[in-house]
């Protein structure tokens, strides 16, 4: 059992210990325990004073880097705001409803506002020249008409965006439009990175940094921002302005601030990077194009065509109207010409012209007409009347009588008449017929002889041919020559009698002619003697006054010869 | 977890590194790219229990006399597969060069030695001293054949495992 002194030795070689250990630590770690008391000074006092300077100091911070502010902020208050909204979502709608019904309107009215500017523009292009090549490359293509139409209104459209960790090509997130994303996102961000490398060596050397930026494949341009931990690259279709790189660049960073930790320890996990996908689709924008001013231009090119379209289908119209007026105007002046045809309608049917009217028949016939104008031809409906138009009713005069060749017919406001010479008959059958035809109210033929007929003209010539010789020097006629004054005699019977019975007058001239030889005087008596003697012997079987004697002056044969009168001899 | 691995394969021109690839995934790219700017890329979903890692393998051009591999193009490989063609011992020459010039750009990535053209085994030069020599350094030997497909699953599996293993290890190493 221990005693008490052996205790006290024992507490105070433990103090001795405790003095020596306190010694060895002061010479051992007496500048960290100083460190360590000054250390915990001052996060004692830091606490209090960084409450105090946090103002200042995020003022300070918004002023000098006020991005990189706000982004490192951003997730902290962004749980803030959804610890609040989850606790009292009550308060959080109480905060949000003055807001939330403005920011409806204003939603519905940009929807209606870019659904009108789709409409205008389809409007705008619908008659243009670039429509209808769009049309035909839609066709060609197979694609939807609004698919190339958009494409080709398109100033610029974001179509995928890679984010890629950029020392291993590791494709961390992608996200494109529905239909556009690459056949395999990963390779194509390896593949990206691949070419960077090499094109890097390739035109090496380049300052630190460099790196492929930007390239084109067709009207798709590839853009691409990184450092040495994160490249962002976006697939655009068309040409977006400087402005993008920006905007790419922007969202780079503000991935690399929130996601460092993440890619400082990125082996292969990329689980971590799901989050950037909401971030990245903002980059997916669509920019359109405004109608350019050549489809306005062609606007009103094709506007003025179908006005000049409309304006000479107005004339051709206003042409053919007056084309029309005028071939009908040609149809009546050529039927009012023309007596005997009367036009009572003139229509159009069917495209053809329909003629209806009168027509005598003795007037010509409409078919002639019209052809004889040079008038299309036409569906021709005449009813037959009598006309009395003046040239119809003297056709018809003519027609009706034909009157023989020495007889002149003459109309005088309803009177016609008859002068000249026509065999009895004839002129007979015309008082008959002549007051009755249409137009004639009277029939004068006061002037009018009866003509011989033929066979007294017959008569009157073979008496003219006839000659009664006669001795020399005197007014007997011999013997030999009786059968001559026979025949004489026979003739100028046959001629009164055929005279007497066509109701003429007749007159038998007998001219006695003397032969040269002898002087003038007893000549003319000569002839006269010879021309009593056949008179004288004529008497005798006709009626001595229609028998006359003459002696012309002339030197002949020795005879008598006769002329034969179709008047009474004293008439002359 | 979504995980996703760059996994380079190099070796001599002519060691079947293409036709290797071309076993093992379904090809977008054309193999002009090769010729051209030097690399060809594919893809291939792998399941590894209960863990599915997309591999990003990146086939870089062949290394000869005319035309250097850009190392480059190693940068942020997960690891890698030396490809050796077993009917020619010079090939193994290159991918010793090769696996220092890989050390240089990433370091100690695990990676795999591919023997290739299994099929022509009767030809070989690669024999048993060379292969002594090589599983001397610490490298793990997998026999294939393009032509067969022997060894090619089996191969880019023991890559996956040994890059999975590693991180394991290093996450381990970390904690």
């Amino acid at each position: 059992m221990p005693d008490a002194s052996s205790e006290r030795r024992a507490a105070r070689r433990a103090r001795s210990d405790d003095a020596t250990l306190d010694d060895v630590r002061r010479v051992v770690l007496g500048p960290e325990r100083e460190r360590i008391a000054r250390l915990e000074a001052r996060q004692a006092v830091s606490a209090a004073s960084i409450g105090d300077r946090l103002p200042e100091a995020i003022a300070h911070s918004n002023a000098a880097r006020p991005e990189a502010l706000a982004i490192a902020l951003e997730p902290a208050l962004t749980s803030s705001v959804r610890v609040v909204a989850r606790r009292e979502p009550q308060l959080f709608g109480e905060i949000l409803a003055p807001t939330i019904g403005a920011a409806v309107r204003r939603a519905v009215a940009e929807a209606m506002a870019a659904m009108l500017q789709r409409f205008d523009e389809a409007l705008e292009r619908s008659l243009s020249v670039e429509s209808i090549r769009w049309r035909l490359e839609a066709r060609r293509t197979g694609r939807p008409f609004a698919e190339v139409v958009l494409l080709h209104t398109l100033a610029y459209r974001v179509e995928q965006v890679f984010l890629i960790h950029t020392e291993t090509g590791i494709l961390l997130q992608h996200v494109a439009r529905e239909h556009e994303a690459s056949a395999s996102p990963d390779q194509v961000a390896s593949m990206l990175s691949a070419i960077d490398s090499f094109s890097r060596d390739a035109f090496g050397p380049l300052p630190p940094g460099a790196h492929l930026r930007r390239f084109q494949v067709g009207d798709l341009f590839v853009w691409v921002e990184r450092d040495s931990m994160l490249t962002i690259a976006a697939v655009v279709r068309g040409a977006a302005p400087e402005s993008f790189a920006e905007a790419l660049d922007e969202t780079r960073e503000r991935l690399r601030l929130a996601y460092a930790a993440e890619l400082a320890a990125f082996g292969h996990d990329v689980s971590p990077f799901v989050a950037t996908r909401a971030v990245l689709e903002r980059l997916l924008a669509t920019e359109r194009r405004p109608p350019s001013r050549r489809a306005a231009v062609w606007l009103a090119a094709a506007g003025l065509v179908l006005l000049v379209i409309v304006g000479a289908l107005a004339a051709v119209r206003l042409e053919h109207r007056a084309d029309e007026a005028r071939r009908r105007a040609r149809y009546i002046e050529a039927f009012e010409a023309e007596p005997g045809v009367l036009l009572t309608a003139l229509d159009r049917v069917d495209g053809t012209y329909r003629l209806t009217g009168l027509r005598d028949p003795i007037a010509a016939r409409p078919e002639v007409i019209i052809e004889s104008r040079g008038l299309p031809a036409a569906e021709l409906r005449f009813e037959p009347f009598h006309s009395l138009d003046e040239p119809i009713v003297e056709r018809r005069i003519h027609r009706a009588l034909a009157p023989p060749p020495h007889v002149t017919l003459s109309l005088d406001d309803g009177t016609l008449h008859a002068a000249g010479t026509a065999p009895k008959a004839w002129i007979d059958r015309a008082r008959t017929i002549a007051p009755v035809l249409p137009g004639v109210f009277r029939y004068d033929d006061e002037r009018l002889r009866g003509a011989p007929p033929e066979e007294l003209l017959a008569a009157a010539a073979r008496l003219e041919a006839t000659s009664v010789p006669f001795e020399r020097g005197s007014s007997s006629i011999a013997p030999e020559d009786a059968g001559a004054l026979a025949t004489a005699v026979a003739r100028v019977e046959r001629f009164l009698a055929l005279a007497t019975q066509a109701g003429l007058p007749a007159c038998v001239e007998v001219d006695g002619h003397a032969d040269a030889t002898g002087s003038p005087a007893a000549n003319a008596r000569l002839s006269r003697e010879r021309a009593s003697r056949v008179a004288a012997l004529l008497a005798e079987e006709v009626e001595a006054d229609r028998l006359r004697g003459r002696a012309p002056a002339d030197a002949g044969r020795r005879s008598a010869t006769f002329r034969a009168e179709l008047s009474a001899c004293g008439a002359a | 977890m979504a995980e996703k691995m760059k996994v380079c394969v190099i070796g001599a021109s002519g060691v079947g590194k293409t036709s290797l690839v071309a076993r093992y995934v379904n090809s977008v790219f054309s193999e002009d790219y090769l010729r051209t700017i030097g690399v060809k890329i594919d893809s291939r979903r792998v399941a590894r229990g209960d863990r599915v890692v997309d591999l990003i393998l990146w086939d870089l051009s062949g290394e000869d006399e005319f035309q250097n591999m850009q190392p480059a193009y190693l940068r942020g490989a997960a690891g890698y597969l030396l490809v050796i063609d077993g009917t020619r011992v010079e090939t193994l020459d290159t991918a010793v060069a090769l696996e220092a010039r890989a050390r240089e750009t990433i370091g100690g990535a695990p990676f795999i030695v591919l023997i290739n053209k299994a099929d022509l085994e009767e030809s070989w030069e690669v024999g048993p001293p060379q292969r002594a020599f090589l599983t001397k350094k610490g490298w793990t030997l997998i026999e294939t054949s393009a032509k067969t497909g022997q060894g090619v699953e089996h191969a880019f599996h023991a890559l996956l495992d040994a890059i999975l293993a590693r991180r394991e290890s290093r996450g381990l190493g970390a904690g």
